[in-house]
């Protein structure tokens, strides 16, 4: 199932689709995403991830259509 | 049918102590929402060509927004519109606080004032009475005791609002702003000189109308899906702000970009507010440093760190929204131990003010920062300006070109802070040497010469904001092509990640994930259309009265369009709206054109635009193709190569 992530900013995240799509296996966990970026789940306290903008745990299963989204900065005043 | 709009405007005579009412009709609305575009539709018929800015015949006018007070949040913005003595072309700043929904209580959509008071005046408007009185006594004042003893006079029962101008309006300083709310301001384009030169010290609404709409419901829903949402967007209390540079420096060296997911930095502006930006953008080169010829290297992390945003909440004793917020990205601070400032509390400092007063200066006093921010809100100064003629003022000195003689004794040195303040008292009193620097780089630099040229960081006479086109090219496109030139708030590149406008918009370039940086450095067709659409978009938001931090969470979680449909019932599509957008840039453009402004001469100065480029920092070897890219940017706005647009088209 493809599910929608929005990397942290400072990741190159080259298993996302042109359209920050990834495909996961149905029952897939945020865990998964986090693997498959290639970020420590050590860090997860810091990188601040939610699904559809509420937080969830770690082995919560996806959905299809679901929005995983980590934390990210932009420059603005 | 209710349109969320209050269909009609209050007409001020201050030469003849005179109001009237003037009804607007629903097509105008249709044509140029509320807010600066009504604002712009009014002043570009009634302003006479070549009207002295200072003069009677000057309008200036105090706008609501579309969609203030109808139940949708994130609107409560209002515009100063005016024609411009900074620039000579047209002029607008937006503000938050509490003054928006009270013009549309009162009944109007807008408040236009003309002519000339003999004496200093302020207008106490009710509803739709207008009572013209004595303001002798404020006159002199600064602009938050100002604001207070206003309200006090008029029995402040909560539902009331003051503008007001301080010391630095009053004489006429170019650079002066309209505060409202103890300092938040209209600080933009001069707007607070014209208001000096009526003589009209503040403006003081109280309201009772009901604001109606077509569809209050649809709104309540489309609000409650946002507020949901923004509370769930926290950050989690192990994010400090000294991991900011790091952030900051891991953004700038990526080589590409995608979409980005606006609730998430919303977080980031619920946390700490503009400030954020404080030391992420040194590492990335975002923030100006030392008259933007400076870098990282000038302004190391033993500066920096002084300016951690942290260290600024720290002194937070509560957060600050304005009208239908909620985000809260302001907030006021405790300074009981700061003896330089009057009173306990004070505004939190905005990232633009510290930036204007720290890097760009080289000064990393922060207790300064706080006493800077206080001076500037009870002078109504504008910080941006101030700030950047100051770091010319230094850059003079510095260079020779200026000296201990000129400037009654004052060592204009990088990060002499005690000098710095010293000037900047002067400027917002036009005194001493002030008098030179009280008006904006331009004019200072008519005083010291044709070689201070060189230093004198501006834009069509405006200073630019603190953001580095050299960083962000796009930027610098809206600092040269908008009709306020040298704005920060019209767009960017990184805001046009984040808005996800291609999802509505027909027209608008996709961004999809490992876009290529390098390419936002060429004059491109795309390029052109991003900053188009950029362009257009911020004519609707403040048309609607909408924040500027609203449309950075993403029109995917703030539905403008949805929202406008729900008010007014039009059914316009997200292409219809931005073509609205551009008829409403359009006219701006034209009040310009009209006024004798050469679009072509705001191009970015070579300084600005990276000619030569730095070389040394993050934007090193880095520089912009700006009079093309202004061309492009012309063309997709549907105007000619020279930026001239045909209003009739
Ligand atoms: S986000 Fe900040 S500027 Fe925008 S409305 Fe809220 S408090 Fe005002």
């Amino acid at each position: 199932m493809k599910i929608k992530v929005y990397p942290p900013t400072f990741i190159k995240a080259d298993v996302l689709d042109m359209d920050n799509y990834i495909e996961i296996d149905e029952g897939g966990t945020v865990r998964q995403i986090y693997d498959r970026l290639g970020i420590p789940v050590v860090l997860s306290p810091l990188v601040y991830c939610v699904v559809n903008y509420k937080k969830t745990k770690l082995d919560t299963p996806l959905k299809k259509g679901d929005i995983v989204s980590f934390i990210s900065f932009l420059s603005g005043g | 049918m209710a349109k969320g709009y209050m269909g009609k405007l209050l007409i001020v005579n201050l030469s003849e102590r005179s109001f009237r009412e003037e009804s607007i009709s629903d097509d105008v609305y249709q044509s140029y929402l509320s807010g600066t575009g009504l604002g712009v539709y009014y002043l570009y018929n009634n302003i006479p060509q070549g009207t002295n800015p200072m003069g009677p015949d000057n309008l200036l006018g105090f706008m609501s927004g579309l969609m203030t007070g109808t139940g949708s949040v994130m609107t409560g913005r209002w515009s100063v519109v005016t024609k411009s003595p900074l620039t000579g072309g047209w002029g607008d700043a937006n503000c938050g606080g509490n003054l928006s929904i009270q013009i549309k209580k009162c009944g109007y959509d807008g408040i236009i004032i003309g002519g000339k008071s003999l004496k200093p005046v302020y207008l106490y408007i009710q509803d739709s009475t207008v009572t013209f009185c004595d303001a002798s006594h404020l006159w002199g004042m600064d602009a938050i005791d100002s604001e207070r003893l206003l309200l006090e006079e008029n029995k402040n029962k909560g539902n009331t609002a003051a503008a007001v101008i301080g010391p630095a309006g009053e004489k006429l300083s170019l650079i002066s702003g309209i505060s409202n709310d103890f300092g938040r301001y209209a600080a933009r384009s001069g707007v607070g000189a014209v208001m000096g030169s009526k003589h009209l010290k503040g403006i003081v609404l109280k309201g009772t109308k009901k604001i109606e709409s077509n569809d209050p419901k649809s709104i309540r829903a489309i609000s409650k899906e946002y507020i949901e949402k923004i509370k769930n967007a926290k950050l989690p209390g192990m994010v400090k702000g000294s991991m900011l540079p790091i952030m900051g420096h891991l953004t700038g060296t990526q080589k590409t970009y995608g979409p980005m997911d606006g609730m998430m930095t919303a977080s980031a502006m619920k946390k700490w507010g503009t400030i954020a930006n404080n030391t992420m953008g040194i590492p990335n080169g975002d923030n100006p440093v030392k008259n933007w010829g400076g870098s990282i290297r000038d302004y190391s992390w033993r500066y920096y760190r002084s300016i951690n945003p942290d260290k600024i909440i720290n002194r937070e004793i509560k957060k600050y929204s304005c009208y239908s917020c909620v985000i809260g990205c302001g907030g006021i601070c405790d300074v009981k131990n700061i003896d330089a400032i009057k009173g306990d509390e004070t505004h939190k400092p905005e990232y633009e003010t510290v930036n204007a007063f720290g890097p760009l200066l080289l000064n990393n006093n922060l207790e300064s920062l706080f006493v800077i921010n206080d001076m500037l809100n009870r002078g109504g100064m504008d910080s941006i300006s101030a700030g950047n003629t100051i770091a010319f003022a230094i850059e003079c000195y510095e260079n020779g070109l200026i000296d201990k003689a000129y400037t009654g004794g004052l060592e204009l040195h990088w990060g002499n802070v005690e000098s710095i303040i010293v000037l900047l008292r002067q400027m917002i009193a036009r005194e001493g040497v002030g008098a030179i620097f009280a008006d904006g780089v331009k004019k200072a630099t008519e005083a010291i010469g044709v070689e201070s040229q060189a230093y004198a960081m501006h834009v069509g006479g405006q200073e630019p904001g603190m953001h580095d086109a050299r960083m962000d090219p796009i930027l610098g496109i809206h600092y040269a092509a908008d009709p306020t030139p040298g704005r920060h708030t019209i767009g960017g590149g990184m805001y046009y990640n984040i808005m996800h406008l291609w999802d509505y918009v027909s027209w608008a370039p996709k961004v999809t994930k490992g876009s290529n940086k390098a390419d936002d450095y060429l004059a491109s067709d795309e390029i052109g259309l991003k900053s188009a659409a950029n362009a257009c978009i911020k004519q609707v938001l403040d048309g609607s009265g909408g924040c500027f931090f609203a449309m950075a969470s993403g029109f995917n979680h703030w539905r403008l369009f949805d929202y406008l449909n729900a008010t007014t019932g039009w059914h316009m599509t997200p292409d219809q709206y931005m073509k609205t957008g551009r008829r409403i840039q359009s006219l701006r453009q034209a009040f310009n054109i009209r006024e004798g402004v050469n679009p072509m001469d705001n191009a970015l100065n070579n300084r600005l635009a990276g000619n030569p480029p730095l070389k040394e920092g993050p934007l090193a070897g880095k520089s912009i193709p700006i009079g093309e890219m202004m061309k492009k940017h012309f063309k997709y706005m549907g105007w000619d190569e020279n930026g001239i647009p045909d209003i009739n088209s």
